[in-house]
């Protein structure tokens, strides 16, 4: 069985053991949760030395039948399978899950009351999460985002704070239309590769209806340049970009993130803003780029002003905010604008730029929401005008914040600069004039994060402050391993640049 | 020798990442010695470097490695050295020794000695790594870098909010010429399909700059003028240099390090370094010229009033730095980078003497001081001296290059940029005459701040003697006594006169200047050594100017009113759209749902019978259907 | 006539579906509107022997006559014997604990 396949594998098997075992100590459930999450780190970094990086096709493939639907089309059968693999674009983003996972069951309190529920949850959105970014299966793939959708509901809504439930309920009924327009779109792309199919061989009897992901991006363009209307692409296409932009909280559908992020705890957080708010990018750029290169194209003038819009809307939001939490739930919308953008201009550079902004956005926002944790424990609270001086006490926080709070705007040698230039490059080459108006969000990041900066570490110290206590050993893990991949892909990019770059070529080739 | 040049920035970086081993709790001495060590290992190796280069002009080389694949683009890093970049090397190196020896009795007992001295060593690597980059982004990324040392150590003392303040504005107006460089980078690479500079000399010059929706010409002053706001930025030129007097919150060896010799001149350095694309297109040349000449002007007017003492010299560096670009703007390379390199040294001892009188004094305030002369010789002396060599008073240095740059902007026909350079050198010797007078003569006019005044131990004197040294030979450097040997280095990057013109000495102009300054000193002198003129009178009378002056033209308010009212208020009607109008549809739609739920139990009636009535109709309703509509199932 | 030795009386097949029809719509009003729980359980009986009925009826017809029909509605008398059984504990139950029998009172399901 393929090493891709354990990804997923190993923990639900967590989750699952957290699950059926009786009312045991707290410890009991955190070490077994956390030993999924090691294991699974463990098996993806294998998963690098067991890829080829020299080639982008789907690799480390495991994959068993999971259910026949017989006689679907045209009396063929349909196996539905569970069905995993990595290529150069899944590789990385698994690794970020991985990592991001395992520091958020790290950041989930010792002391939580209801801990076998937090960590079994959280187990389950890691499976979920691995899914989405490995499955090969559409199915799969359906059933790997309503795992996650249901489970970070559960996070939210078990383990928030005041407001928690609204906050959960709105997180739920968003996230579920942008998985039913999903659904449609997906279902649909399977139906038209399946037509075009047999348009193309002129006999019904040879149509295959498939799910599976790979043969689906290579015969779809075909089937709907040969066989689909323009009219029932476009309409595909906007239903799968509609779920996109709920999905990634893309203005005007990005209401439920702040909101989400101001109430949940720390740990859903990280997991939030580091993958969960991820899936949709992906989704367009496996599905929309992948399968519909030539939709994204039409309509890609109209991708790159969303993008510039989300650029700026977003760092005006920011600017506003005035809770850390909904500062960097903002400067997430901020950055996936900058992915849009990167997926509009349809070239190498963009798309590059698009990938590592996922990355780069993952783990500074998952950075950043650790930190922010961190403080709000001794602080109490973390609205911005109320802090202040924390340099002081906490000088190894107040630190790791400020190269968190640099990379977030796109301070060179870190993660975020590198995809803040591919990004502009490829808008730039496409659409100068859009990106000409994107680039004040540049200068945006700069001013919303310095200011929250200069209102936080910076200043005299409140008295309440003085006698709080500096980062902790245990807290020392997720601050540094976060901070230094943030830094290893600034300061030495292509460690997964040649992966996007092999991905990014695939992606471009497919439109021919 | 050329081939070690890495070393020149590896080192100082070495000890930055020794020093963070070290950790925050290290002794002083080791701190300061491994920093002062290790960058005056720097300087030899940037001083072999030069040297070499000048025996063998032609072994400029390029060394690199791959960084990241972009597409066909092979991206790569590494490091190469030109005249210009080794004459850098060289005023960078030899300043942070200096600083680095002075520091270590400036921050005698300050609780974070060794993080001033980390950053200290990360801003000497960074700004040697931007020297020496082969290519525009690598050039950008210690752009940035140093911008971020700047930013640390502006903010050192982050427990001022003033100095927390100051910080924050320094990093977001220097971005905002950043994002110039930014754009003008990207479209150079698109344009020419590389970073490298050769790639995009070659193109731009036989114009071949071109992209689809925009002419080659255009193309290169939209580039050129681009890059230019990003040097404007860092250099702190009229309108963006309103951040550089803030950055005075810093301690005193950061401003003469980073906001007087070094990291501000980058931005002069950038144009220098991007002179053929310059040159190819003129339009941004003369706008060079004239942001240069309009903020050598501006920045001397502001710094004739203004009370507190780095505030002088910080806008007497805008000043100086609008006369290099100046300089480069009219075609003069050679004479804008030989003003860099005086400058860095006099502009560096000014600050240091400055830094020296607030150590002893612990005040900023002009009019608290006077009469230190008497308790403090060495620092009076070898201010002096750099007071001297920035009016332009033969034969220091100051006098050599400045007056090589007023002399190409008559030569080159410029005659507005001419006046204004000569009433710009007039205040100049006015301004920091006043300075002098106002801290070293008179009466003490705040006694108890006065009584404990003395000079400082000697690693705080002795870099002071060095520097008002060089602020005495540097300009001989570029003098007929070595048969102008800087220019001549300079221009052996290229060959063909790519890179602007050099004038011969204009004797008469030379002695107007001097004369200039003399005059601007002699006034200085009567109005606060022998007060022969009362200032407070000359003030009165002209009440209009002085209030511009003092209020800095106003800029900053300006700046406030239109550009970050502006912005807060398109983030305060975005906060409230967000919250307000958008989120109230999303709860609309939300009570929409709920209202119909709210509507449909009201049919709950919890009566089996009634829903068995409504189950039979419905059926019946049905069957009717599938009788009569579809038919044939009867 | 069929193999199985014939009808005593011919009832016409139509005249016996009335009746079932007949049985059923008497037993549907009253299980619709009657309020006692007892006369409602009765009206559902009366639906059952409706359907029997109209079993027994149908096996009467087709190309092969057989006795399939009628075995069936063996299965449904004791089918309804079971639910008549469970209907009158439950209807008991619910008296104790309502001290009612009437319909309208059951409505813990209203909103």
């Amino acid at each position: 069985m393929g090493l891709a396949f354990w990804f997923t594998v190993i923990p639900l098997i967590a989750a699952l053991l957290i699950l059926i075992l009786p009312k045991l100590d707290k410890a009991v459930y955190r070490t077994i949760a956390l030993s999924g999450g090691i294991l699974t780190l463990v098996l993806v970094l294998a998963g690098w030395f067991a890829f080829d990086g020299r080639t982008n096709v789907v690799q480390l493939a495991g994959r068993i039948p999971w259910f026949t639907l017989p006689g679907l089309w045209h009396g063929h059968n349909l196996v539905v399978g569970l069905s995993f693999g990595v290529d150069g674009l899944s590789l990385p983003l698994a690794t970020m899950t991985a990592v991001v996972g395992l520091l958020a069951l790290l950041a989930v309190p010792k002391d939580r009351d209801r801990g076998k529920e937090n960590y079994f949850w959280l187990s389950l959105a890691l499976t979920g999460l691995m899914a989405v970014f490995t499955s090969q299966d559409l199915f799969t793939f359906l059933v790997a985002l309503e795992l996650v959708l249901f489970a970070v509901f559960f996070l939210v809504y078990l383990f928030g704070e005041t407001g928690h439930q609204q906050a959960a309920v709105k997180f739920l009924i968003y996230r579920g239309f942008s998985t039913v327009a999903f659904m449609v779109a997906l279902v649909g792309l399977a139906w038209a590769a399946a037509g075009g199919y047999a348009a193309g061989n002129a006999n019904v009897s040879n149509a295959v209806f498939t799910l599976n992901i790979p043969t689906l991006t290579a015969t779809l363009h075909q089937a709907v340049s040969q066989w689909l209307s323009p009219a029932a692409a476009s309409a595909l296409f906007l239903v799968l970009l509609l779920g996109v932009f709920i999905e990634e909280a893309f203005v005007p559908f990005h209401t439920w993130l702040p909101t989400t992020h101001e109430h949940a705890d720390t740990s859903t957080n990280m997991l939030i803003g580091g993958v969960v708010t991820k899936t949709g990018a992906y989704v367009l750029l496996r599905f929309g780029v992948g399968m519909l290169p030539g939709e994204v194209r039409h309509w890609g003038v109209m991708l790159a002003v969303f993008g510039v819009i989300n650029i700026l809307y977003g760092a005006f939001a920011a600017w506003s905010s005035k809770d850390w939490r909904r500062l960097i739930a903002y400067s997430g919308i901020s950055h996936m604008g900058l992915v849009l953008l990167g997926v509009a201009a349809l070239n190498s550079a963009g798309l590059q730029g698009a990938m590592f902004m996922l990355i780069s956005s993952g783990l500074l926002t998952a950075l950043l929401f650790f930190l922010t944790g961190a403080m709000k424990d001794r602080t109490t609270t973390l609205t911005i005008r109320s802090l202040g001086g924390l340099s002081k006490s906490m000088p190894m926080l107040s630190g790791f914040l400020m190269v968190a709070a640099l990379g977030s705007l796109g301070l060179p040698l870190t993660s975020g600069f590198i995809s803040e230039i591919q990004a502009f490059i490829g808008g730039f080459a496409t659409y100068p004039a859009i990106s000409f108006v994107g680039a004040l969000g540049v200068v945006l990041s700069a001013v919303y994060m310095l200011y929250a900066m200069e209102r936080t570490t910076f200043g005299p110290t409140a008295e309440g402050f003085l006698q709080l206590a500096d980062a902790r050993p245990f807290e020392y893990l997720p601050a540094v391993v976060l901070t230094g991949l943030v830094l290893l892909v600034g300061v030495y990019p292509d460690v997964i640049g040649h992966l996007f770059g092999l991905s990014a070529q695939a992606l471009l080739r497919i439109g021919g | 020798m050329v081939e070690y040049a890495w070393l020149a920035p590896v080192l100082p970086l070495v000890g930055y990442v020794f020093l963070l081993a070290l950790g925050r709790r290290a002794a002083e001495g080791l701190v300061a010695g491994v920093s002062v060590i290790l960058t005056f290992l720097s300087f030899l190796v940037s001083l072999a470097v030069f040297t070499a280069l000048g025996a063998h002009p032609d072994v400029t080389g390029t060394y690199t490695m791959r960084w990241l694949t972009l597409g066909a683009h092979s991206i790569d890093v590494g490091f190469q050295v030109t005249h210009l970049n080794a004459l850098m090397l060289v005023v960078v190196s030899a300043v942070s020794t200096l600083v680095f020896l002075f520091s270590k009795g400036y921050m005698h007992k300050d609780e974070r000695f060794p993080v001033f001295y980390q950053y200290l060593n990360l801003f000497v690597f960074s700004m040697m790594a931007l020297v020496v980059s082969p290519n525009l982004l690598q050039l950008y990324i210690f752009w940035e870098m140093v911008g971020l040392c700047s930013y640390l150590l502006i903010g050192f003392w982050y427990f001022k909010p003033e100095a927390a303040l100051a910080a924050k504005k320094s990093f977001i107006v220097t971005r905002l010429g950043d994002v110039g460089l930014f754009i003008g980078i990207i479209l150079l690479f698109l344009s020419s399909g590389s970073f490298d500079y050769s790639t995009v000399f070659q193109a731009a010059t036989t114009g071949h700059l071109g992209l689809s929706w925009i002419t080659p010409a255009d193309l290169t002053t939209l580039t050129g003028i681009l890059v230019f706001v990003g040097a404007a930025g860092k250099s702190a030129q009229f309108p963006l240099h309103v951040w550089l007097p803030d950055a005075m919150e810093g301690p005193t060896p950061v401003s003469a390090l980073i906001h007087a010799a070094t990291m501000v001149a980058a931005g002069v350095y950038l144009v220098a370094r991007m002179y053929p694309l310059f040159v190819a297109s003129g339009t941004a040349l003369t706008v060079v010229a004239w942001v240069g000449g309009i903020t050598a002007l501006l920045g001397a007017l502001i710094a004739l009033t203004q009370r507190d003492i780095k505030r002088v010299i910080a806008y007497s560096t805008i000043s100086q730095l609008g006369y290099m670009m100046m300089g480069l703007g009219v075609g003069a390379y050679a004479y804008g980078m030989f003003h860099l390199f005086t400058h860095a040294f006099f502009k560096a001892l000014l600050f240091l003497a400055a830094g020296s009188v607030i150590h002893a004094v612990d005040t900023q305030d002009l009019f608290e001081m006077g009469g230190l002369g008497k308790k403090m010789r060495i620092t009076q002396w070898t201010f002096l001296f750099g007071a001297l060599s920035l009016s332009g008073v033969f034969p220091w240095a100051g006098f050599w290059s400045k007056d090589s740059i007023i002399n190409a902007t008559l030569q080159s026909g410029h005659m507005t940029l001419f006046w204004i350079a000569e009433i710009a050198a007039f205040c100049t010797a006015f301004y920091i005459f006043r300075v002098y007078f106002l801290t070293f003569h008179g009466k003490p006019r705040d006694e108890s701040k006065m009584a404990h005044a003395h000079e400082g131990s000697w690693v705080m004197t002795v870099p002071l003697i060095i520097l008002a040294v060089m602020a005495f030979i540097a300009g001989l450097f570029n003098t007929g006594l070595n048969n102008f040997g800087l220019q001549r280095y300079l221009m052996a990057d290229s060959p063909t006169g790519l890179i602007g013109k050099v004038y011969p000495d204009n004797v008469p102009l030379m002695i107007i200047s001097v004369t200039v300054a003399l005059v601007g000193i002699g006034l200085a002198a009567l109005m606060y050594w022998k007060p022969v003129i009362s200032a407070e009178k000359l003030a009165r009378n002209l009440s209009g100017l002085y209030r511009l002056s003092f209020n800095k033209f106003y800029l900053d308010e300006i700046y406030y009113g239109v550009v970050v009212w502006t912005g807060k208020l398109i983030a305060g009607i975005v906060d409230f759209f967000d919250r307000y109008i958008l989120d109230l549809i999303v709860r609309m739609l939300g009570r929409l749902g709920y209202m119909g739920g709210v509507g449909l139990k009201y049919t709950q009636t919890g009566q089996v019978q009634t829903y068995s009535v409504i189950a039979f109709f419905g059926i019946m309703i049905l069957l009717a259907i599938a009788m009569f509509h579809v038919g044939g199932v009867f | 006539m069929t193999g199985l030795g014939g009808p005593l009386f011919p009832i016409p097949t139509g005249s016996l579906l009335a009746l079932g029809a007949l049985l059923f719509c008497i037993g549907l009003f009253g299980a619709l509107t009657r309020k006692n729980l007892i006369i409602v359980l009765v009206s559902i009986e009366l639906m059952l022997n409706a359907a029997n009925i109209n079993l027994v009826t149908f096996s009467r017809l087709g190309v092969n006559p057989s006795l399939s029909g009628q075995v069936f509605s063996l299965f449904t008398i004791t089918v309804a014997a079971a639910e008549i059984a469970v209907g009158l504990a439950l209807l008991l139950a619910i008296f104790r604990l309502r001290r009612s029998s009437e319909v309208q009172d059951l409505n813990v399901h209203k909103w």
